[in-house]
């Protein structure tokens, strides 16, 4: 959780282009499909700062390749940088199911 | 963001099938046009090493490589483009360890990424869209070539 949101951090190398390009496909993935993401946080940076959000992660998505185990779940965001709109749709559901199983446990 | 034509190579103009060469030809010319600072050829190279850029384009013929730098390096935000004849291998963004052979090279200066995440994702949709993808391979003047990625920051 970060600031009361469910937190999905999105990361790259650089935390500025691919992140970014991940962070805004699953934006409007999520809205598309109904998430409320008024109660979702979804920030894009550092693959380096992973480490410094761990505490708050609910959902890491990395848009580059990225191999780290981690207590929360771990997704591939390259779709939404190579085009792939299957693998987009699939990410998206995916990511939804682990929110709203969160929002009705009340994680 | 400049879309400047003389930061462009067209197919058959780059004769290297050698990354760094490539890397460096592109380079030379942003900083030769005042774009970058110095130290931003190797910032590439360096991030190239941390950080891949090969990209698979998804059900594409054409693949292609999104090298950026650390915004310290950059005085103006642009992009160089290189369209390669023989294509160049560069690790995969996505695979460690796996190579790709793109035949189109987006080099970008920036310091805000808004503009250049919409470029690059128009350049995705182009190449998968096999007729825009040859119109651009085969562009004839670095004016068009630059035209058409001008064009693909736009489309939404």
């Amino acid at each position: 959780m970060y600031q009361g949101k469910y937190f999905v951090f999105v990361c790259c190398g650089a935390g500025k282009l691919t992140s970014f390009m991940a962070a805004e496909g699953l934006k409007k993935g999520l809205k598309a499909i109904g998430v409320d993401l008024k109660k979702v946080k979804i920030m894009h940076g550092m693959m380096h700062d992973i480490g410094r959000h761990e505490k708050n992660i609910d959902i890491l998505v990395s848009s580059t390749n990225y191999k780290g185990i981690h207590p929360f779940p771990v997704h591939n965001g390259i779709s939404f940088v190579t085009g792939d709109e299957k693998g987009q749709q699939e990410l998206i559901a995916s990511v939804a199911g682990q929110l709203r199983e969160k929002m009705e446990k009340g994680e | 963001m400049q879309f400047d034509e003389r930061l462009c190579f067209l197919k058959g103009e780059v004769k290297t099938d050698n990354r760094e060469a490539l890397l460096r030809q592109m380079a030379g010319r942003m900083a030769r046009y005042g774009y970058v600072k110095e130290g931003f050829l190797e910032s590439i190279l360096r991030r190239e090493e941390e950080y891949p850029t090969g990209l698979c384009v998804h059900s594409a013929q054409f693949h292609m490589a999104i090298p950026h730098a650390d915004p310290e390096f950059v005085n103006t935000d642009a992009v160089a483009a290189a369209v390669l004849e023989k294509p160049v291998a560069f690790r995969r963004m996505d695979e460690r360890g796996q190579e790709v052979a793109v035949s189109l090279v987006i080099l970008l200066a920036i310091r805000e990424p808004g503009e250049h995440m919409q470029m690059l994702a128009g350049a995705v949709r182009m190449l998968q869209d096999a007729d825009r993808a040859e119109r651009l391979m085969n562009a004839a003047s670095g004016r068009e070539l630059m035209r058409y990625l001008q064009t693909l920051r736009e489309e939404r």
